[in-house]
């Protein structure tokens, strides 16, 4: 006899092949992961603005790569990768923007937590501010490395590069950011 | 590490997340649906356009009627007649000639017990299921639900087990016949009828909650109780979870709610299927600390695990939940899957010792595990 029983984290399989994600499973899938995406999103991009378009655009993303997704490795994965390359579009547009004169920049003293202090805010708007002129590519690079704290080959993966290319990005933008953000 | 690599590592942990709430997610997920439907989608996908219309239609995931491209698709790929392992899951089954069982939230649990040209038969094990069946009176289609049984000969119904374990069987289309023991009735389309729960194995599902709300069959299944009380109640066990949540906090339901599991689950479960994961909290860790011999209470430590670490990215506290589980488990049957939670949690705690630790307590306990893969890969053993 089959027994077919429903999962949070195990999301569908179909007999023999590859698992794929049934229409049923978006509820679920997004109610998982959706807090998950819009964290990654809004530390790589430091504005709570820009988070609800890009969760929308991961998922949309995911439903249209639903047939070749392998839902056997934990989706985890899948979806930090997707909003990085997501972000990465957004992070180009407003590059693109601020250099034709729409973008005026942010403050970012925001992104700390509520008891974190002056100083440490000051040092967090800084340091976004710093990344806001940094090249995209090497941005997001530091950004997996430093902030979220991703292994090398991580990093690689997520902003699908070589590992020698993305340590050599990881390494540009940091002496960048020496140079502005110094001691902190 | 430079001054900068320090300083990145502090900041790190004084970063906010962003604000994250119901809301929120529902206009969020309200977008993807409707950017789906409005043929972004279609003009890569067009086989998916019938989906994307019951999406928008519908603001759920599945129709009441029709099939979507999923279920279309899986009719070719009908389940043998084989033990699937718990890692293989699926949200719904196709069945051989079409029919479709799909399941309702979380804990759902539905076995094809005879997949025949002419006979099909299902058992529902826990939560509840949906079922659209294909008319065909040379076949004859029951569902089993504990020791109510239901025939059908083409239509669209829903058996569910309620929170007190009783057994409510709605029909959208066509009629359905009933029968529990001597009893049988008829339900039509708009009706409804409740069982008490008799002996079934709903009444050891982890998932399913007591309650003193006990009702007599009736064709509304309405509970007697005083309305203005259980109003949250009889929402929540309609599925209405949405409506539960406002109806549990307009109701001032908090102060009110019984120390008592059966209640304590389905708060939990009202809290967590509206998009509330944090309003879950309270009373799961009231289930495990006040009524630990209970055999709800490693449901409630497991699925205490699940929000901790799924929803809310307590990872460390996740990892000592789910290690409770075990001790609370008498049956058995979380602790596979409550230690491999833990050493997922640990993992993602940044304790790798610790999910080493596990990983190989799991090893040792579970040679053959479902979860042997992603816990080696996890717990560092590979």
């Amino acid at each position: 006899m089959t027994h077919v029983a429903a999962s949070r984290t195990r999301l569908s399989v179909v007999q023999g092949g590859a698992a794929k994600p049934s229409a049923s499973t978006l509820d679920a899938l997004f109610r998982q992961h959706a807090r998950f995406v819009g964290g990654i999103a809004y530390r790589i991009l430091g504005r709570d603005g820009e988070i609800d378009d890009v969760v929308q655009e991961v998922f949309l993303e995911t439903l249209r790569a639903a047939d070749r997704l392998d839902l056997t490795q934990p989706p985890q994965g899948w979806f930090a990768t997707v909003t990085v390359r997501v972000a990465a579009k957004r992070l180009r547009r407003r590059r693109m923007r601020k250099l034709l004169g729409f973008d005026t920049g942010a403050t970012y003293e925001h992104m700390a937590t509520p008891d974190a202090s002056p100083e440490t805010r000051a040092q967090i708007s800084r340091l976004y501010c710093a990344l806001d002129d940094l090249p995209p590519a090497e941005r997001l690079a530091w950004t997996l490395r430093h902030i979220e704290g991703e292994q090398l080959d991580a990093v690689a993966e997520r902003c699908a590069c070589s590992l020698a290319t993305a340590k050599r990005r990881i390494a540009a933008a940091h002496s960048r950011l020496q140079k502005v953000v110094g001691h902190g | 590490m430079d001054e900068l690599s320090r300083a990145s590592e502090k900041l790190r942990s004084s970063l906010s997340d962003p604000e994250w709430n119901g809301e929120r997610e529902h206009a969020i997920l309200a977008g993807v649906k409707r950017e789906w439907s409005n043929g972004q989608a279609r003009r890569r996908w067009p086989a998916l356009a019938a989906a994307a219309v019951l999406l928008v239609a519908t603001g759920t995931v599945l129709a009441i009627e029709g099939r979507s491209f999923w279920s279309a698709k899986k009719v070719a790929e009908a389940p043998a007649m084989g033990t699937v392992t718990q890692q293989e899951v699926s949200r719904e089954v196709v069945l051989r000639d079409g029919s479709i069982a799909r399941l309702i939230g979380e804990n759902s649990a539905v076995r094809v017990d005879k997949d025949e040209p002419a006979f099909v038969s299902l058992t529902l094990l826990s939560g509840g299921a949906h079922f659209d069946v294909t008319h065909n009176e040379q076949r004859a289609f029951h569902v089993l639900a504990g020791d109510v049984v239901v025939e059908v000969v083409g239509t669209i119904f829903r058996v569910e087990y309620t929170a007190d374990l009783a057994i409510r069987v709605s029909v959208d289309r066509g009629r359905v016949k009933v029968q529990q023991g001597s009893r049988t009735a008829e339900v039509a389309a708009g009706d409804s009828i409740v069982f008490p729960g008799g002996p079934s194995v709903a009444a050891k599902d982890p998932a399913a909650a007591g309650n003193a709300d006990d009702s007599p069959p009736s064709p509304s299944g309405a509970s007697s109780a005083d309305p203005a009380r259980t109003r949250w109640r009889a929402l929540a066990r309609d599925g209405q979870y949405e409506a539960a949540y406002d109806a549990f906090n307009r109701e001032g339901a908090a102060a009110l709610l019984p120390d008592e599991p059966g209640a304590l689950l389905l708060a939990a479960d009202v809290a967590r299927l509206s998009g509330h994961p944090a309003d879950a909290v309270a009373p799961l860790r009231k289930l495990v600390a006040h009524h630990r011999a209970d055999p709800r209470a490693a449901a409630g430590a497991f699925t205490l695990g699940k929000v901790l670490l799924d929803d809310l990215g307590r990872a460390s506290e996740a990892a000592r939940t789910f290690a409770q589980v075990s001790s609370l488990d008498s049956a058995g049957s979380l602790s596979e899957d409550a230690l491999s939670h833990e050493v997922e949690a640990w993992a993602r705690a940044g304790e790798d010792r610790r999910a080493h630790e596990r990983a190989a307590a799991y090893v040792a306990r579970f040679p053959n595990g479902a979860h042997l893969r992603m816990v080696r890969k996890v717990g560092g053993l590979d």
